[in-house]
């Protein structure tokens, strides 16, 4: 029997779901939502001569106590403060809570596999790395400015005249009460930049606009990849950013050509993870244009939406394995989303009032225009 | 799903002005389908943070 952590968030569907199928072929696992420390959770680490002891304890949360096998470092989530905690304290709590945790992640299972490995997120998960690592490991990455000079951006935006594209380098919205602001990938020109003073106060990724066949979402596991094929050009609401109608699209399985899985899996190595869920562009001439790699990416939608593609079986037995080079071998009684979606959603409901909800960190509060100008 | 155009929101980033506004309801419908995100969890995050 294995052992399993995974640090998360109470409404995650991907580690209700993968918790259940674990569980189901005979192991452990622990969920551990990082926004119920410190109110509703406690946390320890005692060190006495050679010997180490940690715990962790709270809702729903029994069994958080070394060793782990395995830790899936899905989504691990800071400490929310208490809104009564008085304001000349909030600092000084956040610091101390946030000095402990990163502790104790770095202390709770250095032996165990972790996917992905804590000392490479970072890294990682950071665009500019990203891309440049891309193209080091043989991907062919868009012509992409990154910068807050507005000089810069107007000479990108005239090269690239009314083919260019922007991105922020980290989610970003905006809630209201009627009504949310999504930033996705957008088309801009110079008509739409703000004056100067305003534009270099938000760096951002600009990018030359490439022209689409379809895309593709490629998640890596170990050595087993998974490609999937999204035609994004035939729905409307698609053609720029597929996120704006995912469920609308008829994902289908595809695969990469050799040279380009050789690719990726260099870019994961060069980047330190070992689970990746790739964007590409395929071009109407066929060739594969890397636009980023998530390291905590979603993939069992993939799955949802087309049952022939395979996602939660083979990571259950990615996590099992411990496997960094894994290769997955179906099997006839392999755990499928649409036995095990309808089930992690009935564990997620139940679970959710007794959690606290993370704060998020890419949601900002919008106020009327009145009260910006 | 269109691009922000009713308004120059004067103060306001490039990525403000860029974003696209939707009532909670076409909020739904967006992603409407997968149990396994949605646009306000979106399938590129939320992106790691400092524990």
């Amino acid at each position: 029997m294995a052992r399993i952590l995974i640090p998360t968030y109470p409404q995650d569907m991907h580690a209700c779901e993968v918790a259940l199928a674990f569980e189901d072929q005979g192991h452990e696992a622990v969920l551990w939502h990082g926004s119920d420390f410190p109110t509703l959770a406690s946390a320890s680490i005692e060190i006495r001569g050679e010997r180490l002891d940690w715990e962790i304890a709270g809702p729903d949360l029994e069994g958080g106590r070394p060793p782990f096998d395995v830790v899936w470092h899905r989504r691990p989530t800071p400490p929310v403060l208490p809104e009564d905690l008085h304001p000349g304290d909030r600092p000084v709590a956040k610091r101390e809570c946030q000095a402990f945790l990163e502790g104790l992640y770095h202390l709770a299972a250095p032996d165990a596999f972790w996917v992905n490995p804590l000392a490479s997120w970072e890294r990682a998960e950071n665009k500019p790395v990203q891309l440049r690592e891309a193209v080091r490991a043989g991907l062919t990455v868009p012509p992409t400015l990154m910068s807050n000079d507005p000089a810069r951006i107007r000479r990108f935006l005239e090269e690239f005249q009314g083919r260019a594209v922007y991105k922020p380098f980290y989610p970003a919205q905006w809630d209201a009460d009627d009504q949310m602001a999504v930033l996705l990938t957008s088309e801009i020109t110079a008509e739409d930049l703000p004056e100067d003073e305003l534009l270099r106060l938000t760096p951002g990724i600009f990018q030359a606009r490439i022209d689409k066949a379809h895309e593709l979402r490629v998640t890596v596991m170990g050595g087993h990849v998974v490609t999937a094929r999204l035609p994004s050009q035939e729905v409307e609401e698609t053609r720029l950013d597929w996120r704006a109608a995912g469920a609308k699209l008829r994902i289908e399985p595809d695969r990469l050509p050799d040279d380009v899985e050789a690719a990726c899996l260099r870019l994961m190595r060069s980047l330190g993870i070992l689970f990746g869920c790739f964007d590409f562009i395929v071009t109407p001439e066929g060739g594969h244009v890397f636009l980023e790699v998530n390291p905590a990416g979603q993939f069992l939608w993939v799955e949802e939406a087309n049952p022939g593609i395979p996602l939660l079986a083979p990571f259950v037995d990615f996590l099992v394995s411990g496997d960094p080079g894994f290769r997955w071998r179906p099997a006839a009684d392999a755990p499928r989303h649409a036995d095990y979606g309808p089930r992690a959603l009935d564990r997620v409901r139940a679970l959710h009032p007794r959690h606290r909800d993370p704060e998020s960190t890419y949601v900002s509060t919008d106020l009327p225009q009145d009260a910006v100008r | 799903m269109k691009k922000n155009d009713k308004d120059h929101h004067p103060g306001r980033s490039l990525g403000r002005r860029l974003a696209r506004e939707l009532t909670r309801k076409e909020l739904e419908l967006v992603a409407g389908g997968f149990s396994t995100w949605t646009l306000t969890d979106p399938p590129d995050g939320p992106y790691r943070d400092k524990p």
